[in-house]
């Protein structure tokens, strides 16, 4: 279980988070909602260890995670998928996968690696076929695929993923969605943020709203379709 | 021969340059101290030699590490910096290794001569291989054996998977840190590495030469190291090693006759690379089109 309490972060005299806090059950996509500039990947990066946040705390299954790097919190298990995606363009869509087993790689023998790379590639076998190409010339969705294979590549227990959906066409938004689905049929716990909260009630089953850094409104996916003020603003209904 | 036998000594010493430039390049690091750590090398070891007798294996090898300890110690302010601050800071370094060689004066006498560098007259005398009876042929293949290792090393870099970790970074920091990467200690361990291949030609530099001065180790040759690997091309340690023979053996040798003209091309060379070849010229396409060359010609064979 992943919680965050009261956390606070600023780039110099803007405040991006206020008091945040949050929690993401293990097993299950916790998903956090939210508007342009409203902190969600501020948010993400600071769990994720690449930005240090001024005040709260972090805890991953019980342990204080806050001061650890990056690299430190991918050998706990937690990965992030960057927003944007930001796979290596210059290398191989297999390179990119060995970047992703970085922390492993000592540990694996030659058949083990094997045996991670294929499991990525049963998963998006589109990625298979383009084992040799390079990363820059995959299109968006493939991209996206790519970068979670690379961060599911690290043997994560926690995903992290920043608006997977971003600049992505409605289908292959949907091919996404589905992935993640299925991450957690398999027992991965997902930290999702999004901008696109029609497709994230299908599959999230917690939702936090952020708003100008700080969590607006919390709840079930049922609670949240119910909620007249929700409707308005995020799923687009016209009252 | 002599004068081929110098030309094979000169590209050697350059290899070895332009290769301690292409692994920090690798990590997105352009860095103008390769030249200070080569100074480090060819002083170090130099002396070593001349004023403590040592044989020339220990003295290269010590020469190649206290170079590499340079590179480690200038690695942690160094790479909290990028781009053109790096490449500001890195020529500072370089500038004051050449000042402090400019004012090292450390002579006395052995057997009834006196050795040692001399201030700005330079670093003489450094005779082992006259004095030790090597022939020219055996110290190019000394160099050349060392570029040999060099490379096949580099090549394995490759092949181990810890090329693709290097380039990660070059490519996207972010990206590369949030895939479980230390990157500030995988760009320290380049530096360093760096710095002993560049401190290992330094030694081999001064001793083929047997004399160096402070004029060697100018912001031109800092220049020349880095421009191997971008001409060359990142995608692998043969396009360095081809930007040095064409470089070096074509464009500064073979058009001897040009004087300083030379010069030009070169700056001409790196312009129309960088336009028209900006990944180099050994790119993709470039290794793509040979692998499928060779193919072509095993299909041939059979």
């Amino acid at each position: 279980m992943l919680r965050i309490d009261k956390l606070n972060f600023s780039y110099g005299a803007i405040k991006a988070l206020t008091d945040v806090s949050l929690m993401a059950a293990t097993g299950s996509v916790t998903c956090i909602l939210g508007p342009n500039g409203a902190g969600k990947t501020t948010l993400l990066q600071t769990v994720a260890g690449l930005l240090k946040p001024s005040a709260g705390s972090i805890q991953f299954d019980g342990e204080n995670i806050i001061s650890l790097s990056p690299s430190a919190l991918v050998k706990k298990g937690i990965a992030l998928v960057p927003e944007n995606r930001l796979i290596f363009p210059e290398m191989t869509v297999r390179e990119n996968l060995i970047v992703g087993a970085y922390l492993r790689l000592n540990k694996m023998q030659k058949s083990d690696f094997k045996f991670e790379i294929d499991k990525i590639y049963a998963r998006f076998p589109i990625l298979d076929k383009r084992s040799d190409q390079l990363g820059g010339t995959l299109s968006g969705g493939e991209q996206q695929m790519l970068a979670i294979g690379r961060a599911l590549m690290s043997g994560p227990q926690f995903l992290l993923m920043d608006e997977p959906s971003l600049g992505l066409a409605p289908k292959i938004i949907d091919e996404i969605f589905e992935i993640i689905k299925e991450l957690k049929q398999d027992g991965l716990s997902v930290l999702l943020v999004e901008q696109n909260a029609v497709k994230s009630l299908k599959i999230a089953d917690y939702f936090f709203l952020l708003d100008q850094g700080q969590v607006s409104y919390q709840g079930g996916a049922d609670d949240l379709e119910n909620d007249a003020h929700i409707r308005k603003a995020y799923l687009g209904e016209k009252s | 021969m002599e004068y081929y036998f110098g030309i094979l000594q000169t590209l050697g010493f350059h290899v070895l340059l332009g290769y301690s430039a292409y692994i920090l390049l690798l990590t997105g690091q352009l860095s103008l101290a390769q030249v200070g750590f080569f100074a480090i090398g060819a002083y170090a070891s130099g002396i070593l030699t001349v004023l403590f007798e040592w044989h020339i294996f220990p003295a290269l090898f010590i020469g190649a590490i206290a170079a590499g300890c340079m590179a480690f110690m200038v690695g942690f302010p160094a790479l909290r910096i990028k781009g053109l601050m790096l490449v500001i800071a890195t020529i500072a370094f370089s500038e004051i290794v050449r000042l402090i060689f400019f004012n090292l004066r450390w002579r006395f006498e052995i057997n009834g001569l006196e050795v040692g560098p001399d201030g700005a007259q330079g670093f003489r005398e450094i005779r082992y291989f006259a004095a030790n009876g090597w022939e020219i042929y055996e110290i190019v293949w000394l160099i050349w054996t060392m570029v040999a290792v060099a490379t096949i090393l580099l090549w394995w870099l490759d092949q181990i998977k810890a090329g693709a970790i290097l380039r990660a970074i070059g490519s996207d920091e972010l990206a590369a840190e949030s895939s479980g990467i230390n990157v500030t200690s995988v760009k320290i361990v380049a530096m360093a590495c760096g710095g002993v291949i560049a401190g290992l030609s330094g030694g081999l530099y001064a001793h083929s030469t047997t004399y160096v001065d402070h004029n060697t180790f100018t912001v031109l040759l800092a220049t020349f190291a880095v421009s191997y690997p971008l001409v060359g091309g990142l995608k692998s340690v043969f396009g360095t090693l081809a930007a040095v023979i064409f470089i070096q053996g074509i464009l500064i040798e073979g058009l001897r006759f040009l004087g300083d003209y030379r010069t030009i091309l070169f700056g001409a060379l790196i312009i129309l690379v960088m336009n028209f070849k900006p990944k180099g010229i050994v790119d993709e396409n470039f290794v793509k089109g040979i692998s499928e060359y060779l193919r072509l010609n095993k299909k041939l064979i059979k």
